[in-house]
């Protein structure tokens, strides 16, 4: 039985491929086509998913396409009821998108892929969120949260998973959702929507929750977890450009300029900032105001999302929890949630956003509607695309790069071990690329932790990115606990896939200042020799060398651009950054 | 030159929509819909302990999967 699950036309568009329910191949159309958070049909991903399996379209069983497009118009069309005569932009742009393509998802898929019609089917939105948790979790029987910006017409669902069956008992729906609050203050604070959320988690760190009671004004909670916006602060269910009201901007200020330079004064003025200007200290005043809001909202959202789990617990009784949708990788929640709720265990699948929803929606076909027993657990996110060392050779002779080969892994290893001892920062490139958003060995900046200036390093010359945001830490699955607070680590599944911040014991944080952010915290990355031999390896062998058993790694990419996919994307990247050492697979490139 | 008559038309074609549209929005659509906007605003105003909505519509079913809606 083969299954393609399909998301696209919203946020990340993705493909997934099933074979008698187990993944084969899933990969997000942003790296294909080099286009941050592309929600274009993905023709690129469908494609590669296809080859990867040796399969026609014409042998797909289903295709199923993650939500129902007519609901959600449904949704836009009681909206802009609700809203005339204020959003003719909202109108006029809802006319366009819906004529020119939302329309037409079947025939779009029909005609790209020449297969009958009826082969196509529809999900619902939070049901393919649920089921990209469940249905690939270790757990018999869960409870389900999910919670995004918006599906069709939820934002939020609480749900039960047994067996192969998934049930949403209830939900909250638009306009209230948590993650259009979280997106509106990261538009305040000027980082871009669906893109910026990750900063904002980042910059939180720097300040502290003074304005929760201002936040509050915005929100109403209800004793049974529910919450509710208060719509006068907002312009997202009317606006097209705009997330936040004039009330909002009364209350918080002005929005911060996406142009400034963010310190504080106990960062001080940065030096590769430039000259110090002379009124630096009020220009960190004002940046201090910004992080103590980002501080504030992530708080509060922190508070909202415990009361969900909460009231998750309530309705089922059950200690682990399935938790997916984009507020799912909001990871300095996600161990509050295991440190605050009955909750012992929790399982969030790497790609917990929109993206994500193709695997969950074809997971659900496969083992609940057609009745399938489980058989399948997501263990690791290496399901890309991958290089063979012919195709990389051709590669580099054809641009004529100069390369070392390595046909013994040991040496290898020994090689990029030494580099980073060197203080030389890797672009560590091997095998399928990952699943999600996070880079987990696969296309991965590797860089010695030991290091503080590490982080400036890597930030500044090689990502061109903000100087605030913290750097994540691989370490070896079985030293976890040795470096932070974080019990048990091989049990907890979403530190294989980065996605809980914890603090670092304090007594190692002198020891890795480059991973530890300025709260004493860091996001581990959990690694298994089984699930990833090789990189373990690397770890391993820098243990040996330092007795430090983890390295830094950050996502392969540039400010702005998506991981790299190829050995030329990995190339390109190598020359316009400060990168020192390019490994593609078993080859080594130097500067 | 091809090129460049079709960008123009493209960009006639699309003020022309905008204008079609905003004018359907204003003369036709929202006077329509004013009386309903004012029964929802009404609604919001009621009293509630609860912002969560039992699941009503359940597509868990082979049949529900086979419709966009």
């Amino acid at each position: 039985m083969k299954i393609l699950g399909l998301s696209f036309f919203y946020h990340d568009a993705a493909a997934a491929l099933l074979i008698d329910g187990k993944p084969i191949a899933l990969a997000e159309e942003e790296r294909f086509t080099r286009k941050k958070h592309d929600y274009s049909y993905p023709k690129n991903a469908i494609r590669f998913v296809l080859n990867y399996a040796g399969i026609t379209p014409q042998e797909l069983d289903y295709v199923v396409f993650y939500e129902k497009p007519f609901v959600k118009l449904e949704r836009i069309l009681k909206t802009l009821i609700a809203t005339s005569p204020t959003a003719p932009k909202v109108f006029l742009d809802a006319l366009k998108n819906w004529m020119i393509d939302k329309f037409w998802i079947r025939n779009i898929i029909v005609n790209d892929l020449k297969i009958n019609p009826e082969k196509v089917l529809f999900s619902e939105h939070h049901l393919s969120h649920a089921a990209s948790a469940f249905l690939c979790s270790p757990y018999e029987k869960a409870a389900i949260l999910t919670i995004d910006g918006v599906g069709e017409w939820a934002t939020t669902t609480i749900g039960i998973g047994e067996g192969n069956r998934i049930k949403i008992l209830k939900e909250i729906h638009f306009p209230h959702s948590l993650g259009l609050l979280y997106s509106t203050f990261t538009a305040f604070l000027g980082f871009q929507i669906n893109e910026g959320e990750y900063k904002v988690m980042g910059m939180a760190p720097y300040g502290s929750p003074k304005y929760i009671d201002k936040v509050y004004k915005l929100i109403k909670l209800y004793s049974d977890g529910s919450f509710e916006l208060n719509l006068d602060y907002f312009d997202f269910y009317r606006s097209t450009t705009r997330s936040y009201s004039n009330k909002f901007l009364k209350l918080f200020g002005k929005p911060r300029d996406p142009n400034s330079k963010f310190f504080t004064t106990t960062s001080g003025w940065l030096s590769y900032f430039g000259e110090r200007p002379e009124n630096w200290k009020e220009l960190a005043k004002e940046q201090e105001y910004y992080a103590d809001i980002a501080a504030s909202i992530q708080k509060v959202t922190e508070e909202i999302i415990i009361n969900l789990a909460k009231a998750a617990y309530r309705e089922t009784g059950l200690d682990k929890l399935c938790y997916a949708g984009g507020v799912a990788l909001n990871s300095v929640a996600n161990w509050k949630i295991i440190q605050n709720t009955p909750f012992k265990e929790i399982f969030i699948q790497p790609s917990a956003g929109d993206g994500g929803a193709a695997l969950g929606a074809a997971l659900y076909v496969y083992y609940s509607l057609l009745n399938k027993k489980r058989d399948f657990i997501l263990e690791h996110a290496f399901y890309g695309k991958e290089y063979s060392e012919k195709e990389i050779k051709e590669f580099l002779e054809t641009k004529g790069v100069k390369y070392k080969y390595f046909s013994d892994e040991e040496k290898l290893i020994d090689y990029v071990v030494n580099s980073l001892l060197q203080q030389k920062v890797v672009g560590w490139f091997s095998g399928r690329f990952e699943w999600g958003p996070r880079a987990l060995g696969s296309r991965s900046i590797l860089a010695d932790p030991r290091n503080e200036e590490m982080k400036n390093i890597v930030n500044v010359k090689i990502k061109f990115r903000e100087p605030y945001r913290p750097f994540a830490p691989s370490v070896l699955v079985e030293k976890a606990s040795d470096f932070f607070e974080f019990p048990n680590a091989k049990a907890h599944f979403p530190g294989r896939f980065m996605l809980y911040v914890v603090d670092v014991r304090e007594a190692k944080r002198n020891l890795v200042p480059a991973i530890t952010h300025v709260d004493g915290t860091a996001r581990p990355q959990t690694v298994f020799k089984e699930t990833n031999p090789k990189y373990w390896k690397l770890i391993k062998k820098f243990e040996e060398s330092t007795g430090v058993p983890l390295v830094l790694n950050t996502s392969f990419n540039l400010k702005g651009e998506p991981i790299v996919n190829s050995p030329e994307d990995a190339f390109n990247t190598f020359q316009k950054s400060g990168l020192d050492v390019l490994v593609l697979e078993n080859f080594v490139v130097e500067k | 030159m091809f090129g460049i008559i079709k960008k123009i038309l493209k960009k006639i074609g699309d003020a022309i929509a905008t204008v079609m549209g905003l004018l359907f929005y204003f003369l036709i659509f929202s006077p329509l819909v004013f009386p309903i906007r004012l029964f929802t605003d009404f609604l919001r105003k009621r009293e509630k302990i609860s912002n969560f909505i039992p699941k009503q519509k359940h597509y868990e079913s082979f049949d529900k999967f086979k419709y966009e809606g």
